[in-house]
């Protein structure tokens, strides 16, 4: 899942300043699931807004929505009856969800009210961490299911480097270092043979700008 | 003991060196963090007929330096041998190669390709790393161009760059048993000659040796161990516990504890450790790397009986 | 003051239970129990191994099945239609049962570092192992040692009292060496009296123990608390028999996994909590009898063997009636996060699949009516307000804050509003000021309801919870410990006092720290004045 992070609640009012009338708009996607932007946190965020702007005395009136998901079109559309009302709006979806608002919602501004931060695991309750990077090019059947890419922290392919001590990485101690992960798991597999194989030089997939997928066969005429 | 006599691929003095079964010695210069040659003239006016070449490192620890490149330019112009170093961590293949021709062109003929310290230790900790290959792939890429002439992407090199490739390891990283399966992985991928880590602890050395010797690397490419000067106490324990790969041993922090003159026992354990490479098995040389004391390098290569240095 | 909830009428549902009790644990104790229990229902006894006398007395009852070399490896599914995995002499098994009852039997350990090193030998013998030997002491002089070691379990006292009147009655020459009388238990006190009525000597000792054995005789060394002495006074016996301490069941913790259910202090089962009765688990369902929870003994055992035959015999009918109070979710809110599922103390909560819920996944979480407990932890935790918990739904809660005063407290209904209810008779003008908002749980405390209490007038909030470690829910208070911290930093983040918001942990009884707090946190308020937040329209 995309894992995201409240912005501080200082940086957002900063963003609404000028208004008097916002929507705050969550998701009940992977946003939800990692606790920062569902209907709950709409309504913290929501509840804090108002009584800063009571306190400053420029009150503001703060609606509240959350809808399935920000990363379809017609989920947006349920969003256009509050949009209508409203001068801005602070969504808690991911880069992608606001990003779409966005398109759907011009003129009206929307503004992130989160920090995307990775693709993540959800390990327990409060706690995620970055599995994958998106690289586009999975390598997991040659490094025993984990991810070199997103878990080393040089993304070597052919680790791990000299850094690597009681198995973890030199960037922190509280860092597992991703070869040593792997090279555990091969020899639990008993594949520590594809340890010695050489992989090659890696396509980065940049190569025609921001990554697009269309699949013709399924495409609607 | 270097008991190897070869052919020549490059012809570097260093290779010349190690291919006639003599035991190699090189040293290491840090490059300053400003504009100035300041360091390197006064250090390698010490170091000449006393070392077979003399590493740059490449933005050690993530800091900005003087770039490797241009430190081995310099000691060219001032007739001695370079061993340019080339870490993944800041350029990607592309600068690389276009760094190699020009490298080459200039007379440089020694490579170290190594992974480079993670950019969170440096004084730029934000900024991309970016690892576009490791150093496995690079050693590979050099290969490529010197015995294939063409680049990564397969295109034809008019007149390729012919290096003599070094690599680094690390004998105190984990999984221990791994390390010279790794080893293993970079002279295949084409590394002609290795320089480890600086050795602190000997007993750990020699097994790491005796693995390397019984999968036979030590036939494949010229392996030499890496000798540090460690001048104070202060700085052993330091390394003991604050640098992530590495590994001191008990005892050579004590020598250094209990001496009346640190910094000769220094010298003395440097000398010893020297001593007794030259009797193991494997070993075709020393890289001496005083950081921070370069000038202590022809005291440490003479007192070890390495001089005078074998010439062509 | 506290504010009284209209009720609607409650809904009943009726559920398929299976009768079928599993018994874990072979010894005296899983006997005692499963003879009780297969009364009205059939019962299933399982030991790891081989029982020795128990498995007599079970032998031939028409209601009792007992299969020896069989371990529990998991468990699923709820109570009443409990699911559970064996592995039967290395084969994996699968059967299902109503309910669950823990006899896995404490057991003894002699340590010598308790008697100065001593060693275990012919003349030197622990309490167990002095309990099986069937040997003729008459004539003989034999002594018991207590205090040395158990000192928290009265099962020496007990052995030690009617091991000794046995012998005395058999013509033997016994002596108790003790530093401390312990009799506060059923019977004790008579066997204790009895004991001296026999015969028996009684001997206090105060501070160190010397030990000297020899082939002839065993001598205990040791200073009379209340005579002058120059040298300890030598105790010299046939045989000396030594208290041991009790330890868990070596299966305890593979147990405690398997079933998911929770250890305590020592190891044994069951946490150090004063909201649970002896036989209660984390776990409706799953019952501790014995000394598996922590050494006992048995006139404590009668007891909870009668308290767990009629907790289980609810299900000997095969169907149960049960309130449908538990919390009720929302499917189109329902992210199927695994928030709730994770949280949840009582392993009440299932992912359910239907395709009638009414949400991408056609998923949602599931409380079960027979396992929840109704903390209500799970309704304050879930991202997407999903969940909402009969009676005490946000809307029910909220709704109480339409005038609220200068300090709003929700309050567990387990400590808080008990100690409320005392402080409140003892100063009721101070208590005049706060209005008390019930929860079952200060874990239902949703985050949101700390915020909007100061947006709806409030100027302080205070959430009273039990003492810590003392969670009726276990882990209720901690997530409201965690929530007031989490709220705070979020009024700071808008230039308030977080201060305004504080937590109090009370007992039911402590009606005089109650008004502490509220004093307190009053004097508090009134320095940090009106909250300048209130969104009042």
């Amino acid at each position: 899942m995309i894992v995201v992070e409240n912005k501080s609640t200082e940086d957002i009012l900063k963003m609404i300043a000028p208004y008097k009338k916002v929507l705050i708009a969550g998701c009940y996607g992977c946003v939800t699931v990692c606790l920062a932007g569902g209907e709950k946190e709409v309504g913290l965020l929501a509840s804090q807004i108002r009584m800063a702007r009571e306190k400053e005395g420029n009150p503001i009136e703060v609606l509240e929505q959350t809808v399935e998901r920000q990363c379809d079109k017609e989920y947006l559309d349920k969003f256009q009856d509050n949009v209508r009302e409203v001068e801005a709006v602070v969504s808690l979806a991911c880069g992608i969800g606001i990003q779409y608002l966005a398109q759907v919602c011009e003129p009206v501004p929307v503004y992130p009210g989160v920090n995307t931060q990775f693709l993540g695991a959800n390990l327990d309750v409060g706690v995620w961490e970055e599995y994958c990077m998106a690289c586009g090019e999975c390598v997991l059947d040659k490094t025993g299911g984990i991810c070199p890419v997103a878990r080393c922290s040089k993304h070597l392919f052919n680790g791990p480097c000299g850094g690597s001590q009681d198995g973890k990485c030199e960037v922190d101690k509280s860092v597992e270092c991703a070869w040593h992960l792997i090279y555990e798991r091969l020899k639990a597999l008993g594949q520590l043979d594809k340890m010695a194989e050489y992989i090659p030089v890696k396509n980065w997939h940049r190569n025609e700008g921001p990554r697009k997928l269309v699949k013709e066969d399924l495409t609607l005429e | 003991m270097n008991n190897r006599k070869s052919e020549l691929k490059v012809g570097s003095n260093l290779e010349k060196v190690l291919a006639s079964g003599q035991f190699a010695c090189t040293g290491e210069i840090g490059p300053v963090t400003y504009a100035s040659f300041a360091n390197i003239d006064k250090h390698a006016e010490e170091m000449r007929g006393k070392v077979d070449s003399v590493n740059f490192t490449d933005n050690q620890t993530a800091v900005v330096r003087l770039s490797s490149w241009a430190a081995s330019l310099r000691l060219i112009q001032l007739g001695m041998e370079p061993n340019l170093q080339m870490v993944c961590r800041d350029r990607n293949r592309l600068a690389m190669q276009s760094d190699f021709l020009g490298a080459y062109a200039h007379g440089i003929r020694n490579v170290l390709c190594l992974t480079g310290d993670h950019q969170a230790f440096g004084n730029h900790p934000g900024c991309k790393g970016v690892f576009d290959i490791d150093s496995v792939q690079l050693i590979h890429m050099l290969k490529r161009l010197r015995d294939d002439g063409c680049f990564e992407c397969g295109a034809e090199c008019k007149q390729p760059p012919k290096f003599f490739i070094g690599c680094a390891e690390n004998p105190f990283g984990d999984p221990f048993e791994f390390r010279a399966i790794r080893l293993e992985k970079k002279i295949n991928a084409g590394a002609d000659f290795v320089q480890t880590q600086c050795i602190l602890d000997m007993e750990r050395f020699e097994r790491f040796m005796e693995m390397c010797v019984e999968r036979g690397l030590h036939d494949r490419a010229y392996i030499c161990a890496g000798i540090m000067p460690v001048k104070s106490p202060k700085m052993a324990r330091y390394m003991q516990h604050g640098v992530p790969g590495m590994i001191v041993s008990e005892e050579f922090c004590q020598r250094l504890e209990k001496a009346e003159d640190a910094k000769a026992e220094a010298v003395q354990l440097s000398v010893e450790y020297i001593k007794r490479c030259q009797e193991m098995k494997g070993v075709a040389g020393v890289h001496v790397m005083a950081v921070a004391w370069e000038s202590i390098v022809p005291s440490v290569v003479e007192k070890a009986g390495l001089l005078p240095r074998p010439t062509f | 003051m506290l504010q009284m909830q209209a009720r609607s009428a409650v809904i009943y549902e009726e559920l398929d239970v299976l009768p079928e009790v599993l018994v874990i644990g072979c010894g005296t104790e899983g006997a005692a129990v499963a003879l009780a229990v297969s009364e009205n229902q059939p019962v299933t006894v399982i030991d790891h191994d081989t029982p020795h006398d128990s498995l007599s007395l079970l032998k031939g009852k028409s209601n009792i099945t007992v299969k020896t070399g069989v371990k529990v490896v998991g468990l699923e599914g709820f109570p009443g239609q409990f699911i559970v995995r064996f592995l039967e002499n290395g084969k994996h098994a699968k059967k299902s049962f109503g309910a669950i009852i823990v006899a896995l039997e404490a057991q003894p350990r002699f340590d010598t570092k308790k008697y100065n090193g001593l060693e275990l030998g012919e003349r030197i013998l622990s309490l167990s192992q002095f309990s099986k030997k069937d040997n003729d002491y008459s004539g003989q002089k034999v002594t018991f040692i207590l205090g040395q070691a158990d000192q928290d379990s009265l099962i020496s006292y007990k052995n030690a009292l009617s091991m000794a009147i046995a012998l005395q009655e058999k013509e033997a020459d016994v002596s108790i060496l003790y530093d401390d009388m312990k009799v506060s238990a059923d019977q004790l006190e008579q066997d204790y009296e009895l004991a001296r009525a026999r015969g028996v000597n009684f001997l206090k000792y105060k501070g160190d123990l010397q030990f000297i054995k020899t082939d002839v005789a065993a001598t205990v060394r040791y200073w009379e608390p209340f005579l002058p002495q120059s040298e300890q006074i030598r105790l010299i016996s046939d045989y000396l028999v030594l208290a041991e301490d009790y330890i868990p069941h070596p299966d305890t913790a593979d147990l405690a996994d398997a079933l998911d259910v929770r250890t305590g202090p020592d190891g044994f089962f069951q946490e150090d909590n004063v909201h649970f009765l002896p036989i209660m688990s984390n776990r409706e369902g799953i019952y501790f009898i014995g000394n598996c929870h922590g050494p006992i003994y048995s006139a404590e055992l009668e007891k909870e063997v009668e308290t767990v035959k009629a907790e289980v015999g609810r299900f000997a009918t095969g169907k149960i009636s049960v309130a449908a109070l538990q919390p009720q979710v929302t499917a189109e809110q329902c992210a199927v996060c695994l928030t709730c599922y994770r949280c949840c103390p009582h392993h009440a909560i299932e992912i359910i699949h239907d395709e009638s819920l009414n949400n991408m996944y056609h998923s949602a979480a599931r409380m079960n009516p027979l396992a929840c407990r109704r903390c209500g932890i799970c309704a304050a935790e879930c991202p997407g307000k999903a969940i909402q918990l009969p009676y005490y739904t946000d809307k029910e809660i909220l709704q109480q804050l339409s005038k609220p005063p200068k300090i709003v407290a929700y309050a567990c209904e387990n400590s808080g509003t008990l100690a409320a209810e005392l402080a409140n008779k003892m100063e009721p003008e101070l208590n005049a000021i706060i209005q008390i908002v019930p929860v079952p749980c200060s874990g239902k405390i949703d985050a949101l309801y700390l915020l909007k209490a100061l947006e709806q007038g409030a100027d302080g909030v205070l959430i009273i919870a039990c003492q810590k470690e003392n969670c009726k829910f276990i882990r209720g208070n901690v997530r409201a410990d965690q929530r007031k911290e989490l709220v705070r930093k979020r009024l700071e983040e808008i230039g308030m006092e977080g201060d305004r918001i504080e937590i109090v942990h009370v007992a039911a009884n402590q009606g005089h720290q109650f008004n502490e707090s509220i004093r307190s946190m009053v004097a508090r308020i009134n320095q940090l004045g009106t909250y300048p937040g209130k969104v009042i329209r």
